[in-house]
């Protein structure tokens, strides 16, 4: 139908539509995203620590706010006992590891144990008081501790806590345990006050911690708002006010900071190693990358069939060639698994007890147990972890590599509750899951991994057990000298390389980046950021 | 019609009691035990047994089906209480009220915008005797609805936000934010309802008696706006209000590319975590909806067309 009017309809609902969308369009009535300056060229050094503060003959003027987007929710309320992550520093712990992952004091000021290391006695600092003007004494920290055993994760050697006067108390144990003050970092004597826990009924329970931030406000799967603590017992942050921004969709979280509505992100897994080129290529970002105590392990359901063969699994080890996962999968952002437990654990890795990798050895002993025989296994995979890292990725590679042994990888993955399920049923035969030794002490490992009762070790199936281990590992957790200790520790790593319940892939390089106007961010190896020195700088 | 009205409604709230039995159904049927699920929440170690028979028999995990379903209804029905989310520990009802205006916002907004672009596509192409006219408009509606929505988000943001800086990529606090998720998503639905629209009109377009209108001399917008537009709008108005239904119902990967706090991202959260009251409350919701679409295009049928009195007293149609 060929009609001028027609067309003028057309067009004047085309008006209409133009009109509509900019009925849209408004004005905020106050700043919700923070503008990013055109930057300088900045050369983007992966690995170095972040760039110096600017000099100026002028004191330069500081923003007070910083966002900062993540990929996961950090604010817990009642489902967890601390209810906030650590990262977010509103809760502050007795001990926090340094860069040797040695135990630190923090709230606490010190600590003494008896000779025989079952009674370590624990002196806070004086004077800290919650964000709602409590004080930190001896007993609200051994309720603080109790709490966490009873409802996080278990000491495994306590006996009972006891207060001994206004800030002393001391713990008991059943045994010798020389490692006590490397169990109680950061999550494991994290600290917040008695009224915390009187918000039953109460939606959003706001955690009173003594940290350098105090929470403000929780927006459900969008954002967490901190503020100063201007009461901070320690040195006050630099910036007034912080925002986490949840953004679950990696592509979009690295949009947002690339048009300025964030101001960095910085949380393990936030940046997938495939966008640090992008990161790059922007010359208003800044990336950088640290190595954390987070390793990517490959385990077996040592139960059942073909997997309860520990040549095979030798064999599936010695055919995994670690180094070409990292460059492939991760773009190099991280560190072949070499040793068995993170490599950051220095003083306690044994360098002879590495996974190596030998495609003509694999085949070898594949050969020895299946002869021409095939074998069909299931490998299955946690969607919620493949998100995050490249398991997916890993999982193709490990599947054309084990192809060559006679074994033939199905790979299923599937979400987390079903993940759980299945696995808890011995319905697998491959998994992969990362483990965090945030102690930085092998029993943390031994605890998770290796004892028979095992957190992951029975809730996976893996159904691990060897009666030399056991018995290593009661010795190691109770040996007092540190030498000693460490050949424990060095000689079960060797056994466990051998055995190969389970073996580790790789070791975690975390990437975060940050506009050039922002400062002082970093991560440490148990991914928690600078927030107290963090600054920006204002337009 | 009164009468007829009533039995809609009625017809509406028996579709609601199937929908709660499917839904209450269908959520226990996931793999995983909802109380080792529950008790292990938050916990680095696995919780204890007994703490797990605790929570089973807190949550009513260890009655049968009927039970659990009959106290449940009875609380929704007696108390307004759709129970506590086992993931956050909050009221559902609070879940579903944080979640819902977001959803509700961005599916009507972009059911308008969607209309707004393809009534005037759809009618055009399926009145237009130009071919070629009627085969650009096509392909143009074709390639809207083939192109994904995540793909057409993910371009709008990188063109718009990240290259122009002159929109926002995340949140919804203003209207700037809420022209990207719009544009993305009413530009992949105008091309079905672009569809949609085009084909009704082209039918009743080639229906003898609009030749007749016109050969009698009838003014053409008398024909398109009187003679083929009020028949076709039936089934033009089933579809579009089916797609309202979907759009109120949120819109999980839209709702994820823009970090909106939905009621598809709430209902996918859910789901992962076996939060079981979440779940069902959200299908409830969902159900709700779409019981309320069919009355009112029931209605709509009504008044549209007053023959359908006549036929449903003669128990002809439904």
């Amino acid at each position: 139908m060929k009609h001028p009017f027609f067309q003028i309809l057309i067009l004047a609902l085309i008006g209409l539509l133009l009109t509509g969308c900019s009925i849209l369009v408004e004005e905020p009535t106050q700043a919700v995203v923070a503008e990013s300056p055109v930057g300088e060229e900045t050369a983007v050094e992966p690995t170095e620590a972040p760039a110096a503060e600017p000099t100026a003959d002028s004191e330069p003027s500081y923003a007070e706010e910083i966002v900062i987007g993540i990929g996961r929710d950090l604010y817990y309320g009642h489902t967890q006992w601390h209810m906030i992550h650590g990262s977010l520093q509103v809760w502050e712990s007795l001990l926090y590891p340094d860069e040797n992952l040695n135990p630190q004091p923090y709230l606490a000021e010190s600590w003494e144990a008896n000779e025989d290391l079952t009674a370590w006695t624990f002196k806070l600092r004086e004077g800290i008081t919650f964000h709602d003007g409590t004080s930190l004494t001896a007993e609200v920290a051994v309720d603080n501790l109790m709490g966490i055993h009873e409802n996080y994760t278990p000491l495994p050697t306590l006996d009972r806590m006891e207060v001994v006067d206004e800030s002393t108390f001391t713990i008991y144990l059943t045994e010798s345990t020389p490692a006590l003050p490397d169990l109680l970092v950061y999550f494991q004597s994290a600290m917040l006050s008695p009224s915390t826990r009187d918000q039953e009924g109460v939606d959003q329970p706001v955690p009173y911690g003594t940290g350098p931030f105090l929470f403000v406000e929780y927006v459900d799967g969008e954002r967490i708002v901190l503020e100063r603590n201007e009461n901070y017992w320690g040195e006050p942050p630099k910036v007034k006010r912080i925002i986490y921004r949840y953004i679950p969709d990696a592509i979009t979280r690295l949009q947002a900071l690339q048009s300025g509505e964030t101001d960095a992100i910085a949380d393990v897994g936030s940046i997938i190693p495939s966008q640090s080129e992008i990161i790059k290529n922007d010359e208003n970002l800044k990336l950088f990358a640290v190595d954390v105590l987070t390793t990517h392990y490959l385990f077996f359901n040592n139960d059942k069939p073909p997997f309860d063969n520990q040549t095979l699994r030798q064999a599936v080890s010695l055919a995994i060639d670690r180094e070409l996962i990292v460059n492939e999968t991760v773009y190099g952002y991280g560190v072949p698994g070499t040793s068995l437990i993170t490599q950051l654990a220095e003083k306690w890795v044994n360098p002879e007890a590495s996974p190596a990798y030998d495609s003509t050895e694999a085949k070898a002993l594949a050969q020895s147990v299946l002869g021409d025989e095939r074998v069909q296994v299931t490998f299955v995979l946690h969607s919620g972890l493949a998100n995050r890292w490249p398991y997916g990725e890993i999982a193709q590679i490990i599947q054309f590599e084990l192809a060559d042994l006679g074994i033939d990888v199905e790979i299923q993955t599937v979400e987390g509750g079903t993940w759980n399920e299945m696995l808890a049923n011995d319905e697998y035969d491959i998994s992969m899951r990362p483990y965090t030794m945030s102690s930085g002490d092998p029993d943390d490992f031994m605890t998770y991994w290796a004892r028979p009762e095992g957190i992951f070790n029975s809730k996976y199936s893996i159904s691990y057990k060897d009666d030399q281990i056991e018995a290593l590992i009661d010795q190691a957790v109770s040996e007092v000298d540190q030498a000693t200790r460490k050949a424990y520790y060095g000689e079960i790593q060797a056994i466990l390389i051998e055995q190969t319940p389970f073996t580790p892939i790789y070791h975690e390089v975390t990437l975060y980046t940050m506009q050039d106007t922002v400062y002082d961010l970093t991560l440490d190896a148990i991914f928690r950021p600078s927030l107290n020195t963090v600054y920006k700088l204002a337009e | 019609m009164q009468q007829i009205i009533i039995r809609k409604i009625l017809l509406g709230l028996f579709y609601l009691f199937v929908i709660s039995v499917v839904a209450f159904v269908m959520v226990r049927q996931m793999p995983g035990d909802p109380a080792v699920l529950i008790a292990n929440q938050g916990r680095e170690s696995e919780a204890p047994p007994e703490m797990v028979e605790r929570i089973r028999r807190e949550y009513g995990f260890d009655r049968g089906l009927v039970e659990q379903y009959r106290r449940w209804l009875q609380r929704i029905i007696f108390e307004g209480d759709l129970g506590y989310s086992t993931r956050t520990k909050r009221p559902v009802l609070t879940e579903i009220q944080s979640s819902l205006p977001v959803s509700l916002h961005l599916g009507l907004i972009t059911f308008g915008i969607t209309l707004l672009i393809s009534f005037p596509l759809g009618l055009l192409a399926g009145v237009t005797r130009n071919k070629i006219l009627d085969i650009c408009i096509q392909i143009l509606a074709w390639i809207n609805y083939s192109v994904p929505v995540f793909l057409l988000a993910v371009l709008l943001i990188w063109i718009f936000a990240v290259d122009l800086r002159v929109l926002p990529a995340i949140g919804h606090e203003t209207g700037r934010h809420y022209v990207l998720p719009v544009a993305a998503l009413s530009m992949h639905l105008s091309g079905w309802t672009t569809q949609v629209i085009r084909s009704s009109i082209r039918e009743i377009s080639e229906k003898p008696y609009i030749q007749f209108a016109h050969a009698k001399g009838l003014k053409w917008i008398r024909v398109i706006l009187i003679h083929t537009l009020k028949p076709a709008l039936l089934p033009i108005s089933t579809a579009l209000l089916i797609q309202l239904g979907n759009l109120v119902s949120g819109s999980f990967i839209i709702e994820t590319i823009f970090a909106w706090n939905g009621i598809g991202r709430l209902l996918v959260d859910s789901i992962m975590a076996r939060d079981f009251p979440t779940i069902q409350g959200i299908l409830l919701y969902t159900g709700g909806i779409f019981a309320l679409i069919n009355i009112l295009i029931d209605c709509l049928y009504l008044f549209l067309d007053p023959t359908t009195v006549e036929k449903l007293g003669r128990g002809q149609t439904s």
